[in-house]
């Protein structure tokens, strides 16, 4: 069994470059589709995805491993995303409403254009589905899916509480459940 | 997890397929790659250095307030003994109350005046209301008069009208207040930074570069800011001044 990845970045902040080259391999898919379907634009995406590995980066000699490392890494994305989303007018403490059309299902299909025309419709519907979610159930979901936190961990991530947490992954799911017809 | 959990996840796995590019890659190793950046000798000393002063200001103010609460800390006699009673004033004792209020009133205003008075300047003025209140306490009580002046002046009403009782009352603590003037203001200026941690310090200082208009220098400490702290969620409030424009 490999070391955890909290002992391969505390082996990177040792000065271990090949321990950051691991965790950089385990988490970048997870990471990056988190992001892209958090924003609009690959070129976002891009942008705010290498940025959080930048933080991770800088930030290795004060890495203590108090969470998961996920948890860690998904707290630095998450944070990076809020300011994305304010500075584009978007209030956080409106992430949770429910009845605000967040990301228009229409918005979907610019997203991510090549993807959409290979997909089959059904897949189209779930990324339009996940796209017209409310930003916070957005993320939870995500969260759930690409980086495999439960929901203490999305909890702490979001810096929200497990209920909360809990709560917009179950409406996240039973309103893309209900978009690909498995309701 | 429910069948349909599973179902959706089975589904959103076929959908996520997405990778970073291989150029986005490389640059994120090649940066991993790089040494740490050495925090600069502003920034390493930054945190205990604010640190060092909030305490330090939060201990002097704590001193200070103790010296001024009237009739709860020994403190407060201690002034007034060190400051003997001056000469007894011939005064004729068939006008006591004009006299108290002659002295008493251009005492009022001396708190603005206090600013630039020095000890010597002081100790002068310390001796006008021990004056005063040579008239009108029985000098056979000082330290009672000192813990409770309301009684004293039940005790002796024609010589301290309620009026001039603040400045007499005030009298044992002349010298730190002409030294030290406007306490109310300065404890109110003190508290601010002492409560202020270094991470909203620093926002505020980013606030305040946005306020001037220097963007430039602004972005590049919201930039700084962000790597000192990644996982600090900064309030709505504070982001409204800092974000970049």
């Amino acid at each position: 069994m490999g070391a955890s990845d909290e002992e391969l970045m505390l082996a990177y902040a040792g000065g271990d470059a090949g321990a950051f080259e691991a965790l950089y391999a385990k988490h970048k898919g997870g990471l990056f589709r988190f992001v892209l379907r958090s924003v609009k634009t690959r070129g976002e995406a891009d942008e705010i995805f290498q940025d959080v590995w930048m933080r991770a980066i800088e930030a290795r000699e004060r890495y203590r491993p108090q969470a998961k490392f996920a948890t860690w890494l998904y707290t630095i994305a998450h944070h990076r995303l809020i300011d994305h989303w304010r500075a584009r007018g978007l209030a956080v403490a409106s992430l949770d409403d429910d009845e605000r059309p967040v990301e228009e299902p229409a918005a979907a299909p610019d997203v991510e254009p090549e993807r959409i025309a290979v997909a089959s419709q059904m897949l189209e519907r779930l990324a339009a589905a996940i796209a017209a979610l409310p930003l916070a159930q957005r993320e939870a979901f995500l969260l759930h899916q690409e980086s495999g936190l439960g929901i203490a961990e999305i909890a702490r991530a979001t810096g929200t509480n497990e209920e909360a947490a809990k709560s917009r992954l179950r409406y996240a799911m039973n309103k893309l459940r209900e978009a690909i017809g498995d309701d | 997890m429910t069948d349909g959990d599973d179902k959706l996840a089975r589904r959103y796995r076929e959908l996520a397929r997405e990778e970073p590019g291989a150029a986005l890659d490389a640059a994120i190793l090649a940066a991993s790659r790089r040494p740490a950046r050495r925090a600069s000798f502003a920034s390493r000393w930054a945190a205990p250095v604010s640190i060092a002063a909030v305490l330090v200001l939060a201990f002097g103010l704590t001193l200070e307030m103790r010296q001024e609460e009237p009739g709860v800390e020994t403190s407060v006699p201690a002034p007034r003994r060190e400051a003997p009673p001056p000469v007894q004033r011939a005064e004729p004792a068939e006008k006591p109350k004009p006299l108290a209020r002659e002295r008493l009133a251009p005492a009022e205003p001396q708190p603005k005046t206090a600013p630039q008075a020095f000890p010597a300047q002081s100790a002068g003025a310390l001796k006008a209301p021990a004056a005063a209140r040579e008239e009108k306490v029985p000098v056979e009580a000082p330290r009672e008069e000192t813990r409770a002046p309301a009684a004293d002046l039940q005790r002796a009403p024609a010589a301290a009208p309620p009026p001039a009782s603040p400045p007499a009352a005030g009298a044992a603590r002349i010298a730190p207040e002409s030294l030290n003037p406007a306490p109310a203001a300065r404890a109110k200026s003190l508290a601010a930074p002492a409560a202020q941690s270094p991470v909203d310090a620093e926002l505020e200082r980013i606030a305040g570069l946005r306020a001037q208009g220097r963007d430039a220098e602004a972005d590049a400490a919201l930039e700084q800011f962000r790597r000192d702290h990644p996982g600090y969620t900064i309030p709505d409030a504070m982001w409204d001044r800092v974000k970049p424009r």
